[in-house]
């Protein structure tokens, strides 16, 4: 009985709170309607193909670096360490036969033992980032953009400033090929997604990360070794973004130093249209693919409704603008 | 209690941890907290005028792109 009053006083569905919940997502998808209305082959399989091809690696990138922003952190580098996972790939897979092969001495190395060669590399970086803030308590603004900028000095050293093509077919086959209907692209995006639901929701490592971005002083008087946690953070984003490298230097059939650049600001800023909080603490690999997704569609409705790319640039930014404003306004509803 | 309470008030002005050891500062460390007062209903305005702005950079960019304006 009381149960049954407890039920009828439950707080009726909030229309205006859910309008300004999700205000950006039914925006977006108000205008991917109006897109599809008025132009033709937006509503078709080889879009949506070309637009789970393009979410995969960003939603890969997104995933690395929303450990960093769920501990208050965030991860500038992670733009140019996709580059040089993409250029270190190149290297590595380049077809034997090519004529202008950066390395002609190097054995054929299979996909996988290259993609684990590069996880490794980029892992490494990520150690190097999550010692320096955990360690050395150097903000982790400052931290990772120095390691951009260095990451970056890297990859124009080894790669002579050249951009390298000529990767062997099986390369190739991996951003290209299909199961079925199902590019092999989205089941890396998935196998990854569901690695870091499990990651965030059932284990040890995900409750410390939370509690870390929540109070990070009452985190470690609870126990949490934040150090230990944090360089964990910064090594799976590292390697999440050599896989992001190594996929997109796939799907582009090329690498050069420009590749990646600005991915970090479009992840950080899928994060934050899909609820990662820049209060820490806070965010659903769910929200994250949201953000992803609401990121790329924008991008294509507005290459669909032929508009000039500076215009989509300026949306981009007032879609930031709104999310960030969103997430404060939860903070100062809780407050 | 109240001496608990303004060890930790010099705690974080001073940003420092007992012992000496320095505290980790973040760029993004108590964002929100640091802002001036903002009231719900301000922040309101704000986001309706940004989303305001995106219908129009939207409609702009489709009417110049089609060549209406």
């Amino acid at each position: 009985m009381q149960k049954s009053a407890e039920s009828n006083h439950a707080a009726p569905f909030d229309v205006k709170k859910f309008m300004s919940n999700n205000a950006i997502i039914i925006l977006i998808v108000l205008l991917a309607i109006l897109t599809g209305c008025t132009t033709k082959n937006f509503f078709t399989t080889t879009n949506f193909k070309n637009l789970v091809v393009n979410v995969a690696p960003r939603f890969i990138i997104a995933c690395g670096v929303s450990g960093c922003l769920i501990t208050k952190g965030t991860d500038l580098s992670a733009g140019r360490a996709v580059g040089l996972a993409a250029c270190l790939s190149a290297m590595m897979l380049q077809s034997v036969d090519y004529a202008a092969r950066m390395f002609p001495w190097m054995p054929d190395i299979p996909w996988p033992v290259a993609l684990v060669i590069v996880m490794i590399i980029m892992g490494a970086f990520g150690a190097v980032n999550g010692i320096v803030i955990s360690v050395l308590k150097v903000p982790p603004f400052i931290a990772t953009l120095g390691m951009q900028t260095i990451i970056y000095g890297l990859c124009s050293l080894i790669t002579n400033n050249q951009p390298m093509g000529g990767y062997k077919k099986s390369y190739l086959t991996v951003a290209s090929g299909s199961v079925g209907p199902i590019p092999y692209l989205m089941i890396f995006a998935v196998i990854v997604g569901l690695y870091f639901l499990f990651l965030y929701n059932k284990t040890r490592h995900g409750k410390y990360m939370y509690a870390i971005g929540g109070n990070e002083n009452a985190a470690q008087v609870a126990g949490v070794n934040v150090r230990a946690s944090l360089v964990r953070i910064y090594i799976l984003a590292g390697c999440m973004y050599a896989l992001a490298g190594f996929l997109v230097g796939a799907k582009a059939g090329g690498a050069s130093t420009a590749t990646g650049q600005g991915y970090e600001l479009e992840a950080i800023a899928a994060c934050t249209i899909g609820g990662v909080s820049a209060n820490g603490g806070v965010g659903r690999v769910g929200g994250i693919l949201v953000g992803v997704l609401v990121f790329e569609i924008l991008k294509i409705c507005l290459q669909f409704l032929r508009v000039d790319p500076a215009y989509t640039y300026i949306a981009q930014g007032l879609v930031i603008v709104i999310a960030v404003a969103l997430d404060l306004r939860k903070y100062l509803q809780k407050k | 209690m109240k001496e608990e309470l303004d060890d930790r008030t010099v705690l974080d002005e001073e940003g420092t941890q007992p012992h000496g050891q320095t505290q980790p500062v973040s760029a993004l460390d108590g964002i929100y907290e640091r802002l001036p007062d903002i009231s719900v209903k301000s922040l309101d305005r704000f986001i309706l005028l940004c989303v305001i702005a995106l219908v129009a950079v939207v409609v702009i960019g489709v009417l110049r792109a089609n060549h209406i304006i």
